[in-house]
């Protein structure tokens, strides 16, 4: 006796350069996958974390006059792809997934077991789909884990 | 001294019961305190209202208390004891008529009443564990609305821990197994706790409109050949793609009403010009059920395979014990106890 639906599973076996592959929580308690490739943007982001100026009693050796207690930098990456209307459906969800998940082994994770790095996509205004297209385009930028830095 | 569960936080799909709560809206039990059945309330000419109840009437009943009579039509009185004859209780209450069923409530005699209620989750090894636990007082009419789930949300772990090693594999931060356990006390004692009651949370969040409300009933796997709209797995892509050379799963609920049935992955294979292939069946493991699950498909497929269709099926019951786990519960028998009568149907209020 079948119990669920048929669920059709589409089947890409084509080369992919560059590959960013994610999974992410969907709202349905199940969790979805998808494989970005070909052109990703790298972005770097910093912040100054406060800075102090100690007085300066030797202006001819000083170095300068204000020293930053560290600097905030966040890696972000740009994924994009050309896909089909109806994978928009699923795939506009990783846009407010509170969790997306970027394999960062994708040539050992058979032997190795995989192994996940946490990208926070960023939030804002999306256009998703124009509607009389069969083909968009779809963008999501991601914060991957911040940079440790030293401080004074 | 008795609880009844006048509503559980289930649904009807088709004539089977889904169990299975989004676990991010409120999961409420509904209770009625009913400290005694009553046969019949009845009104001699001369005298107050007369209450027999189910049964030999407590000792710590006393004539002066207040005590709460529930008619069987909704209404609720609250009347004086003035005398205790046998299982016959006099008050000064006035209402004429002879009615029969229902119940009373000893407010005086029972102080300080409330319910605890205690959540447990299923670890690894099947074992149920102690959650946390609530402390309720009944409103005046006696009824007490019990929401367990943010003590649920504690068991979700939104990291993708799966191994990809199994055809499926039982989820446990992903949603599952949870049972409720009920004890009433008054006058600072404890009383009995009944026996659990086995229901399943999944970390989801129905929207606005969507059948079945807050129950996962679209997705809950039930033994229904006439089912229009057989569960869904819990995908929001229409057709999710498989990318060959990287992890794929598909996740569905393993539900209790496919306890002693043994499921099996079905596929069926198309090309290009979506001619069928060839089909598959492999057996799904049984120790998963109960939970979330992730569900491999079975791949590598030939490369003239450009779509598959995946679904799962029940095979017939089975009476085998192997397939029952060492502390199997029949979620039927986790039900409250409720001694001296049968539940009474909620009923509305008047004013």
């Amino acid at each position: 006796m079948r119990v669920t639906e048929k669920k059709r599973v589409k089947i890409d076996r084509d080369c992919k350069s560059n590959p960013v592959y994610c999974t992410w929580v969907n709202t349905l308690g199940g969790r979805e996958q998808w494989l970005f490739h070909k052109v990703q943007t790298e972005g770097l982001q910093t912040s100054r974390e406060g800075d102090f100026e100690p007085h300066t009693t030797d202006i001819e050796n000083s170095r300068g006059q204000i020293k930053d207690i560290t600097m905030f930098a966040q890696p972000q990456l740009v994924v994009y792809g050309v896909v089909d209307t109806e994978d928009l459906e699923g795939l506009k969800t990783i846009l407010y997934s509170p969790n997306v998940e970027v394999l960062t082994n994708p040539d050992t994770w058979e032997t190795d077991g995989c192994k996940w790095q946490i990208y926070r996509p960023q939030a804002g205004s999306f256009k998703i789909i124009d509607t009389n297209e069969v083909r968009n385009t779809f963008e999501v930028t991601f914060d991957k884990p911040y940079i440790n830095n030293i401080s004074q | 001294m008795s609880l009844v569960v006048t509503k559980y936080p289930q649904v009807d799909v088709n004539g089977h019961t889904s169990k299975w709560q989004s676990v991010h809206h409120p999961i409420t039990f509904e209770l009625q305190r009913q400290d005694q059945q009553v046969q019949m309330k009845f009104h001699p000419t001369g005298i107050g209202v007369i209450v027999k109840v189910a049964g030999a009437i407590p000792s710590t009943i006393q004539v002066g208390q207040n005590i709460q009579y529930f008619a069987t039509n909704g209404d609720i009185y609250t009347w004086i004891i003035t005398d205790i004859q046998g299982e016959n209780i006099f008050t000064d209450g006035t209402i004429p008529g002879t009615q029969y069923g229902g119940f009373v409530n000893y407010l005086d005699a029972y102080s300080k009443y409330f319910v605890s209620t205690e959540v447990y989750g299923v670890d690894t090894s099947n074992t149920y564990f102690l959650i946390g636990t609530l402390r309720h007082k009944p409103s005046t009419n006696g009824k007490l609305n019990i929401t367990i789930n943010e003590w649920l949300t504690s068991l979700i772990d939104l990291k993708n821990n799966f191994a990809y090693n199994q055809i499926n594999k039982a989820m446990r931060e992903e949603g599952g197994k949870y049972q409720v356990r009920f004890r009433e006390q008054y006058n600072g004692t404890e009383q009995v706790q009944f026996a659990g009651a086995n229901y399943y949370w999944s970390n989801s969040a129905k929207q606005i409109g969507e059948v079945y409300g807050s129950n996962m009933g679209d997705f809950v796997p039930t033994p229904d050949n006439t089912r229009v709209n057989r569960a869904k797995f819990l995908s929001v892509f229409p057709k999710p793609t498989y990318f060959a050379g990287f992890p794929f799963s598909l996740n569905f609920i393993y539900s209790d009403n496919m306890t002693s049935r043994q499921l099996t992955r079905e596929e069926e294979t198309f090309d290009i010009n979506g001619t069928s292939i060839a089909t598959s069946s492999t057996n799904i493991l049984m120790s998963e059920r109960f939970f979330n699950n992730r569900l491999l498909i079975n791949h590598p497929y030939d490369p003239d395979v450009k779509e598959v269709d995946v679904w799962i099926e029940a095979g017939a019951e089975t009476t085998d014990g192997d397939y029952y786990q060492e502390d199997f519960v029949d979620p039927s028998y986790g039900e409250p106890i409720i001694p001296g009568g049968a539940p009474v149907k909620p009923v509305k209020l008047t004013k």
